[in-house]
C-alpha cells in the first residue's frame, strides 16, 4: 500500500466543502422550524388569551344578570335557614374581635339609664328619711298648687301655664 | 323609651355619663319656680337651724360660766341682744349659702335653689343684698302667693328666682344626662 491512489471524483465540490453547505442547510431548516413553532405558539397563545378575555367579558356581563335572575326567584334566606346549621357557624366564629367592636361601656350606661338604676339604688338604700323628705317636698308642692288655684279663683285669673299646675301628682 | 341608638347619639364616645339622680316623678318640676309653701318651710328650717345654733352656743357659754366661775370671771352676755345676733347669723348664713351653690340647708331639704333669672348662681353682692332683704322684710315672701311666677318681693327687686332642684349638692355647671 505504498502507492498513492488518487481517486478523482468528479464532483464539483469536495466532501470537505460540502459540510458548510449541509450545516447551513440544517441550521436554516432549524431556524425555519423554530420560527414556525414560535409563530404557531404565539398564535395559539394569542388566540387562547383572546378567547379567554372574550369569555370573561361575556361571563362578566351575563353572570350577574343570571345570578340576579335566579336569586330574585329564590328565597335565599329560607334556603339558608333550612339547610345551614347557623349555630355551628356561630360556634365557629371568633367571638373576641366581635366583642372588641361592641361599645361595652356605652351599653352599660344605656342599661343603667333605661332601668333607672339611680332610682333603684336610692329606693333600696335611701330608706325612710328620703321617703319622708320626698313626701314633704311633694306635699309642699301640692299645697302650693292648692294655694295657686285658690288665688287664681279669687283674682279671676286664668290658669297659669307653669307645668306643675297642669300635671297630676303621683304620690304613690 | 330611648333606643340604644338614640342614647349613643346623645353622647360622644369616651365621655363620662352623668346620670340623672332625680326621681322620675320629680323631673317635671325640675327648673320650674318653687311656690310659697316650699320656700316658707325652707325658711322655717333655716330659722330653726340658726335658733338651735344660737341657743346652743348661748347655753354652752352659760354652762362654761357656771363651771368656770370659780377660776375666771367670764362676762355675762346680757348686754348683747340675742335677737340681733340671730338676725346677723341668719343674714351671714343665707349670704354664704346662696353665693356658694344657691342652697341653704332648708333649700336642700325642700329641693329648691336660689338663682338669677337667667339661671346663674348668685354673686356674693346680690346674695348679701337678697339675704339682707329677706332678714329685714321676711313678709316679702308672701308676694310669692300672689305672683304668677312665684316671685317674692326680694326676687322682684333683685331679679332672682327660686327653682326646684332636686339634684344633690353639685356645682351649678355640672352637666347632667337628660337624653
Amino acid at each position: 500500500m505504498e502507492e498513492e491512489i488518487e481517486i478523482e471524483i468528479s464532483v464539483p465540490m469536495s466532501a470537505g466543502s460540502l459540510y458548510p453547505l449541509v450545516s447551513g442547510t440544517v441550521s436554516a431548516v432549524e431556524g425555519i422550524v423554530g420560527l414556525a413553532r414560535f409563530s404557531t405558539e404565539t398564535c395559539v397563545h394569542l388566540a387562547t388569551e383572546a378567547s379567554k378575555s372574550a369569555v370573561n367579558a361575556l361571563l362578566d356581563a351575563v353572570v350577574p344578570v343570571a345570578v340576579n335572575a335566579v336569586v330574585s326567584r329564590v328565597n335565599l334566606t329560607e334556603i339558608v335557614v333550612q339547610n345551614v346549621d347557623i349555630n355551628t357557624i356561630v360556634a365557629r366564629a371568633d367571638i373576641n374581635p366581635i366583642l372588641d367592636r361592641i361599645p361595652m361601656t356605652e351599653i352599660a350606661d344605656y342599661v343603667i339609664e333605661e332601668i333607672d338604676l339611680p332610682t333603684l339604688v336610692r329606693e333600696s338604700t335611701g330608706g325612710v328619711a328620703d321617703d319622708i323628705l320626698g313626701l314633704l317636698r311633694f306635699q309642699a308642692i301640692e299645697t302650693d298648687n292648692f294655694i295657686t288655684s285658690v288665688v287664681d279663683k279669687v283674682l279671676f285669673r286664668n290658669k297659669t301655664q307653669s307645668p306643675k299646675k297642669n300635671t297630676e301628682l303621683d304620690l304613690s | 323609651m330611648t333606643s340604644f341608638k338614640q342614647f349613643q347619639a346623645s353622647f360622644k364616645s369616651g365621655e363620662v355619663v352623668h346620670f340623672n339622680a332625680i326621681p322620675n316623678r320629680a323631673r317635671i318640676f325640675q327648673g320650674s319656680t318653687a311656690g310659697f309653701t316650699s320656700r316658707f318651710i325652707s325658711v322655717l328650717i333655716d330659722m330653726a337651724l340658726i335658733a338651735v345654733s344660737l341657743f346652743g352656743a348661748y347655753g354652752i357659754w352659760q354652762a362654761l360660766r357656771f363651771v368656770m366661775t370659780i377660776f375666771y370671771d367670764i362676762p355675762q352676755l346680757s348686754g348683747i341682744p340675742l335677737l340681733l345676733v340671730g338676725y346677723f347669723l341668719m343674714w351671714a348664713y343665707w349670704t354664704w349659702s346662696w353665693a356658694t351653690g344657691g342652697k341653704s340647708l332648708g333649700n336642700v331639704l325642700m329641693g329648691i335653689r336660689v338663682q338669677t333669672r337667667s339661671g346663674q348662681g348668685l354673686h356674693i353682692g346680690r346674695s348679701a343684698a337678697r339675704a339682707l332683704l329677706s332678714v329685714v322684710f321676711p313678709i316679702g315672701l308672701a308676694w310669692a302667693i300672689v305672683s304668677r311666677s312665684n316671685h317674692s318681693i326680694q326676687d322682684v327687686i333683685l331679679r332672682t328666682q327660686v327653682v326646684f332642684d332636686w339634684t344633690p349638692l353639685v356645682s351649678l355647671d355640672e352637666p347632667t344626662a337628660t337624653p
